[in-house]
């Protein structure tokens, strides 16, 4: 476990783990506990992603084709399921991620000129 | 969804294998492998509602449950014979119970009156208020002021009556209604033999013409075809038969007995036997009833009806003393027919419908008591023995 209490942890507003689990399969076939892992890590810690909301989210992803999953073997020689970005899931990402900075800079520049600039 | 459905279990798996996967890892840490397991599962949530919101995804859970509870309630039922007999019958008593008030409401208050543009049919009613009499009826001067007003087509009093019907198989006695020669036009019915009322006639006295009802042309005539050459003596008089109505035609009324006329007949209301110049305080023309000229609202008939009154008692006054305040209202011929039932039919259906809700709550009590599981016991187990099923 992380040494931050998960108290003082972000909590992911509605709709943006779709984005992470996209973003982080970017870089090849994941397991969940792996995807997990990695958007926690990225984020230095600082959100907080409940492990048993992933599943119903890849679930959903799968379902709308722009994850495709597979069984396989981890690093550690266990059975996972991989979870591999497709065609669809690639350009959904490319169109979240420009919807998501507007709106981070829409929003940073109501809240004061600093973010923006930082 | 499309394509080939996930199995739970293989989702279930999945989950194991993330926990499994995030002990290790936390054990590589340097945990015990008991917490490392424990802290594994406390991060994940719970798991029970990970799987329970993959299972419902993918589905649609009201189906589901219902047809659940569909087998639920076979086998519980065939389990116990006597407690689904009781509930069956307490159910089917509820429902019936409802269903049958409301059979009447729906025929009664929710249908309207059966005949064409039944909207535009008004009850008129005549009240003095400032003597304390209601529903007092009109004069035949009244009853033509109102025909001319230009707010009706037609006005007609009706005038119920029984009298002795001789000319027939046999002489019986006969409800009559006696109705001013527009009626059938005011209602937009025909006969289905013979021709109505020529509702222009004004002639004085008693037209010697009547129509009969389908009823008693069957009764008393045979269906006989050339019925329109007969005539019938009413007590004293000879009248001829203009036609026969429908089957099916009523007259609008309150009771069956308002409604079950057999013999229509038509007068303009003066002129022997009656006065030649009836009074217009003479109010004997008990009730009236009136078709609205075409596109007239309730509300603007009423108000048209106010004024005539207002110019009718500045105009005779000696007529209509001011201390009775007459006033002419105009109700919908439905409400005149159901008015009084009203109330009492819907609170009637307010009582079944209850009597229905009890019926549910019942069987719902036998349902917590249980039905006795091994021994198929009567389902009433007494309450003050209450270990009487153990």
């Amino acid at each position: 476990m992380s040494t931050q209490p998960d108290e003082e942890r972000l909590e992911l507003l509605q709709g943006t783990l779709d984005l992470l689990i996209l973003r982080t399969l970017i870089f090849g076939p994941q397991h969940g506990q792996g995807i997990a892992r990695a958007i926690q890590d990225t984020s230095e810690k600082e959100l907080l992603v409940e492990h048993g909301a992933l599943y119903p989210a890849l679930q959903r992803l799968e379902e709308r084709g722009w994850i495709s999953a597979k069984w396989g073997t981890s690093s550690n020689n266990r059975k996972a399921r991989f979870y591999t970005l497709t065609a669809v899931g690639r350009k959904q990402l490319v169109e979240e991620t420009t919807k998501w900075n507007r709106l981070t800079k829409a929003i940073g520049r109501i809240l004061g000129s600093e973010a923006v600039e930082s | 969804m499309f394509g080939r459905k996930r199995e739970l279990g293989d989702f279930t798996s999945e989950i194991e294998a993330h926990i499994q996967l995030e002990s290790e890892r936390l054990q590589e840490q340097g945990m015990s492998e008991r917490d490392a397991r424990a802290a594994a599962r406390r991060s994940f949530g719970n798991q029970m509602r990970a799987a329970e919101r993959f299972y419902e995804s993918g589905r649609r859970p009201g189906w589901d449950h219902f047809w659940q509870d569909v087998r639920y309630g076979a086998r519980m039922l065939r389990r116990s014979p006597a407690f689904g007999a009781m509930a069956v019958l307490t159910m089917a008593l509820g429902i019936g119970a409802t269903t049958a008030i409301f059979s009447v409401v729906d025929a009664t208050l929710l249908h309207p009156l059966p005949y064409p543009q039944a909207e535009q049919l008004v009850s008129i009613r005549d009240d003095l208020p400032g003597a304390g009499a209601h529903d007092v009826g009109m004069s035949e001067p009244e009853w033509q002021d109102l025909q001319r007003s230009g707010i009706f087509e037609y006005v007609s009093p009706t005038w119920f009556d029984e009298n002795n019907l001789t000319g027939s198989s046999r002489p019986e006695r006969v409800r009559i209604l006696i109705v001013a020669p527009n009626y059938f036009a005011l209602l937009g019915v025909k006969p289905q033999l013979g021709r109505a009322f020529n509702p222009e006639d004004h002639s004085p006295g008693l037209i010697l013409e009547v129509l009969i009802s389908d009823g008693l042309w069957k009764r008393a005539f045979g269906s006989d075809p050339h019925i329109l050459d007969k005539s019938v003596r009413m007590d004293t008089d000879l009248y001829r038969i203009a036609g026969v109505m429908p089957a099916g035609f009523d007259a609008p009324g309150r009771t069956a007995e308002e409604r079950n006329i057999e013999v229509w007949a038509a007068t303009s209301f003066y002129g022997p036997p009656m006065s030649d110049h009836p009074p217009r305080n003479g109010r004997n023309l008990p009730t009236a009833i009136a078709r609205l000229k075409p596109g007239l609202t309730m509300a603007a008939a009423q108000s048209r009806v106010d004024a005539l009154v207002a110019a009718l008692r500045r105009e005779f006054p000696g007529d209509y003393p001011a201390q009775n305040a007459w006033t002419v209202r105009l109700l919908p011929l439905k409400e005149r027919v159901v008015g009084n039932v009203r109330q009492s039919l819907i609170l009637l259906l307010g009582a079944v419908g209850l009597v229905l809700l009890i019926g549910c709550v019942n069987v719902a009590n036998l349902w917590l008591r249980g039905p006795a599981p091994e021994d198929a016991k009567w389902p009433f187990a007494r309450p003050w023995e209450p270990d009487a099923r153990g």
